[in-house]
């Protein structure tokens, strides 16, 4: 069961909220629950203490002491990193990229008049679609962590790790980003265990990504992309080669 | 805003960009009031990254370019994003003197990358997926 929580300080907001859910989840059969509706920040993260999977509709206006809605769901998806975040605002223009690039928050519904049920409903729709959809693609998350914000790369995106020019910084590379972050390639190595090959002190490669050695023998091509290759690095393809035969 | 070097940066790039018809964004959900390195270094960076933004937008038939300030207690990020035309060359973008556009130029990314290799508190990334440009940096508060 996929339990929801709603937070908003205004009553006839819940109100509605909860209503316009429970009756969409009964008109569909939804195995979801709303099993909170909180007028504050507390109430909702005392109940949602140990919440996995959770959806939470959340007021983005909450004005409550040390949260406001990002704080708020930033708690939430720190507690929760598969959660569904889905923000209500009074405002149509809410800094709504912001909620979405650093809480990967779901959707926004702006409550315009005295009727949001038909776009809760759409809303919940939508939610309950991605929810099956990721059941059946439970792709393995590389977790890069920037601070308090995690970001999931899937492991098989990442052609490879790269040595930063500034100490203790490594970057990873896929086939459209290089991503800054703090960490080790010698942790790395072992994190990731026999998938990605110590190609160069710089350089860590994904094993099933690579595709050539180069003429000169000094790099080593990883999907389309050019890495550095040491000699030691080729022993060490190779031993993996022949391993793999 | 409450960096003078960071505002008057913002204000007149913002102005520019409108002039040349580039449909700009701009949301700052806190109000920053610090940036966690020298605020010259970080407006330098800042310049940088929205001249590459806004060529590379002009290049494109609708430009835009969106920036996204998010100054939180310990960090700051900022993300800037622009669509552009053509193919962008990974192993290469970060070279000097590398440019699609002939000598003298392809100075901004390296210099940027220079500025902030004295900054371990700092973190840059760049992607560029389904056509649109994406640079992505953030500072940590150093305690």
């Amino acid at each position: 069961m996929i339990p929801i929580y709603l937070c908003d300080d205004e009553e006839s907001v819940r109100h509605q909220l909860k209503t316009a859910l429970e009756w969409k989840i009964f008109m569909e059969n939804y195995d979801m629950k709303v099993v909170c509706a909180a007028s504050a920040a507390p109430e909702l993260l005392e109940t949602a203490q140990n919440s996995r999977r959770g959806v939470y509709f959340l007021d983005v206006d909450l004005k409550d002491g040390a949260w406001d809605g990002f704080t708020l769901g930033r708690e939430l998806r720190r507690r929760d990193p598969h959660g569904t975040l889905v923000y209500i605002t009074s405002y149509g223009d809410l800094a709504w990229k912001t909620f979405q690039y650093h809480l990967e928050a779901f959707d926004y519904i702006v409550k315009e008049g005295e009727q949001i049920g038909p776009a809760i409903t759409r809303c919940l729709e939508a939610v309950h679609a991605r929810l099956l959809d990721e059941r059946h693609d439970p792709a393995e998350m590389f977790s890069l962590r920037t601070g308090d914000e995690t970001r999931h790369i899937p492991l098989t995106d990442i052609l490879f790790f790269e040595a930063a020019p500034k100490a203790h910084h490594v970057y990873l590379h896929t086939a459209d980003s290089r991503l800054d972050f703090v960490g080790s390639l010698n942790e790395l190595e072992k994190e990731l265990d026999g998938r990605f090959v110590r190609v160069h002190r710089s350089s860590l490669a994904a094993w099933d990504k690579i595709e050539a050695v180069d003429g000169k023998g000094n790099q080593v091509r990883v999907g389309g992309r050019m890495c550095l290759l040491s000699r030691t690095g080729k022993a060490e393809l190779k031993k993996k080669l022949r391993g793999s035969v | 805003m409450h960096v003078p070097q960071v505002r008057s940066l913002l204000l007149s790039k913002l102005a520019a960009m409108g002039e040349q018809g580039i449909n700009c964004r701009l949301e700052a959900l806190y109000p920053v009031e610090r940036v966690g390195m020298d605020p010259w270094d970080f407006t330098r960076c800042l310049g940088i990254l929205l001249d590459n933004a806004a060529e590379a937008a002009l290049e494109t038939e609708t430009p835009w370019v969106e920036i996204i300030l998010l100054s939180q207690k310990d960090r700051l990020s900022l993300r800037i994003s622009n669509p552009y035309a053509g193919t962008i060359n990974p192993d290469k973008i970060w070279t000097e003197g590398f440019s699609t556009k002939g000598e003298g130029r392809g100075l901004g990314l390296p210099s940027y990358q220079r500025m902030l290799a004295v900054y371990s508190n700092a973190a840059a990334s760049t992607s560029w997926a389904d056509g649109v440009f994406v640079q992505e940096l953030t500072v940590e508060e150093k305690a």
